[in-house]
């Protein structure tokens, strides 16, 4: 009787608001869910709240002055912003970075992709529920925050890279506090994935929820660990080679291995739990090996910068981030556009969603692991 | 590849396209293509060298007239070339390639609202960033910001010149209580009154 019911039970479709204000939206996003029932039929993902025009300030603001302004582009991989902009500008400008300053470059981002992906792997638990491990990240967190303010003087904007460098050395004991929090890294990770990655509640939730297929992920442009969890085996340190990423042996953690099947949430988060031991084994080269001699070039403030165009990208936390800056030969730029990983990880959701369940809409939105603040500029 | 490789590759098989191959003085190359071609262009890109992958597509305000510039790359071959086209300011139309790239519908989205190029073809072209209602494209250089949006003021009100104010009326009226109640004013405009006793500014 009741089954019969269920069936013939009609609903009409309903337009839903999730967000602007939302503890799941990671941020001021609105998705506008057309639903049957609990089932979504179609997204329509509203971003802009967080325009803050950035784009328009590096008009307005000499090519040294927007450093800090890259920051606040995507607020917790500061780090990969700051080099973007400083690889553009040093592309323009015709100079060499010291192979000190390029080693400073990378153990600063790998740091800041482990701290990261800790807060992308907490806050997705958090989404479905498990609080817990959200506090674990942040704990060894609050590590990785103490190592830059001795690296940089800043907690999470770190204004770090300068053009020819980077705006301070190691103080002396530095790379063995690194060192000393990798040991304790290596022992957390077993750590979390025994508190929440082998569990098996958040195993279903996520395994074959929101599955990108590879060449959706390419046509979407996804970059980053949403791409290579959909079996794309591309990552810009490798095969765009910058920095002095060459120098170091690494894995490019691809999806495909793991419960599940290659693109769905689950592969998403184990691609970051995977990628923050690779960052951790590249930190650890990179002290081996770091060179002696400058950390900086020195530079005028403010320099005039020759005219034309440039595209530099790095392998952010979130896929590429990409600064096309244009100079018309003077102190500041003419135009700067800056391709984010989360804007078109954003635009995935629409032809992926529909089909999903309300709760499962979290998950997949958690997974892509989208900063509002990095979508808007 | 590099871009003259590709600029050949490409005129080899299909002479009639006019392309040209620009640098500035610094920085990359491009491959300048008319907008009547750049669909072409990029379709055969695509298609036949592989570039599989749209980085990167951003509008430009070239002030004589508007830019659009693709950042094409090829994910299994390694190689990526920035392609340009121009529009002319007064009807600057050109044709989508969100039929070729999804990633294109959001990135012309964006070029359309912050600069105001027309893509022809494009299923959805609407505002992203800005409001739906707001009237111009914030990053033209001739862009002039409306002096309120709704009622709300886009500029911060002048602390010192309302403070100036605030003290000529106040000194008219201490003529006759002769109770010193300058108000405060905050920078974001708010003012917070102030009833003090024996406080002179």
């Amino acid at each position: 009787m009741t089954k019969l019911m269920v069936e013939t039970l009609d609903t009409e479709s309903t337009v839903v608001n999730m967000g602007p204000q939302h503890p799941s939206t990671h941020g001021v996003i609105n998705l506008k869910l057309h639903l049957k029932g609990e089932v979504i039929e179609a997204v329509d993902p509203h971003v802009g709240f967080l325009h803050r025009s950035i784009e328009k300030i590096s008009e307005l603001t000499q090519f040294t002055g927007f450093i800090p302004y890259t920051d606040r582009v995507d607020y917790l991989s500061a780090m990969f912003g700051n080099q973007a902009w400083c690889m553009a500008v040093e592309k323009l400008l015709g100079i060499q970075v010291p192979r000190r300053a390029e080693y400073l470059r990378v153990i600063a981002c790998e740091l800041n992709r482990i701290i990261n992906h800790l807060i992308a792997c907490g806050t997705m638990a958090m989404d479905l529920g498990a609080f817990t491990p959200f506090l674990h990240g942040i704990r060894e967190r609050e590590k990785v925050n103490d190592i830059m303010e001795k690296i940089c003087g800043a907690r999470l904007n770190y204004n770090y890279m300068r053009f020819g460098g980077v705006s301070r050395d190691f103080m002396p004991g530095l790379d063995k506090e690194i060192l000393d929090f990798l040991d304790r890294f290596e022992k957390f990770l077993p750590e979390f994935n025994r508190l929440i990655t082998g569990n098996e509640i958040f195993e279903k939730r996520l395994i074959h929820v929101g599955v990108i297929p590879p060449d959706l992920a390419i046509s979407h442009s996804l970059g980053g660990p949403n791409l290579r969890a959909s079996g794309v085996d591309f990552d810009l340190r490798r095969d765009f080679p910058y920095s002095a990423y060459p120098e170091f042996k690494f894995k490019v953690i691809i999806g495909g291995n793991y419960r599940g099947e290659a693109g769905d949430s689950f592969a998403r988060y184990m691609v970051r739990i995977e990628e923050m031991e690779e960052a951790a084994k590249i930190i650890r080269q990179a002290i081996a090996g770091i060179p002696e001699g400058a950390y900086q070039t020195k530079l005028l403030r403010n320099p005039v910068v020759p005219s034309g165009e440039v595209y530099s990208r790095v392998e952010s936390t979130r896929g590429e981030m990409g600064f096309h800056v244009i100079s018309n030969g003077t102190d500041t730029a003419y135009r700067t556009k800056i391709r984010t990983g989360s804007f078109v990880a954003m635009s995935i959701i629409p032809p992926i969603a529909p089909g999903l369940m309300v709760a499962d809409l979290t998950a997949f939105f958690g997974s892509l692991d989208v900063v509002a603040p990095e979508v808007d500029r | 590849m590099t871009a003259p490789e590709i600029l050949s590759a490409i005129q080899t098989k299909f002479p009639e396209i006019k392309l040209e191959l620009q640098q500035g003085p610094a920085g990359d190359p491009w491959i300048l293509v008319t907008s009547g071609d750049v669909a072409n262009v990029i379709r055969i890109l695509k298609n036949e060298l592989g570039l599989n992958y749209l980085a990167c597509l951003s509008g430009i305000d070239y002030q004589d007239s508007l830019g659009v510039v693709y950042q094409l790359r090829s994910l299994s071959g390694k190689f990526e070339i920035m392609v340009k086209t121009l529009a002319p300011l007064e009807n600057p139309c050109v044709p989508t390639i969100s039929d070729l790239y999804a990633s294109a519908n959001w990135f012309e989205r964006e070029a359309y609202d912050l600069i105001g190029i027309q893509f022809q073809g494009h299923p959805d072209l609407r505002r992203i960033m800005m409001p739906e209602d707001w009237v111009g494209h914030p990053l033209r250089k001739d862009y002039q910001p409306p002096a309120e949006y709704h009622g709300i003021s886009t500029s911060r009100p002048n602390t010192h010149q309302l403070l100036d104010q605030l003290r000529t009326a106040q000194n008219r009226s201490d003529e006759k209580s002769k109770v010193d109640t300058v108000p405060h004013v905050t920078q974001s405009g708010t003012v917070i009154p102030k009833s003090g006793e024996g406080q002179n500014l």
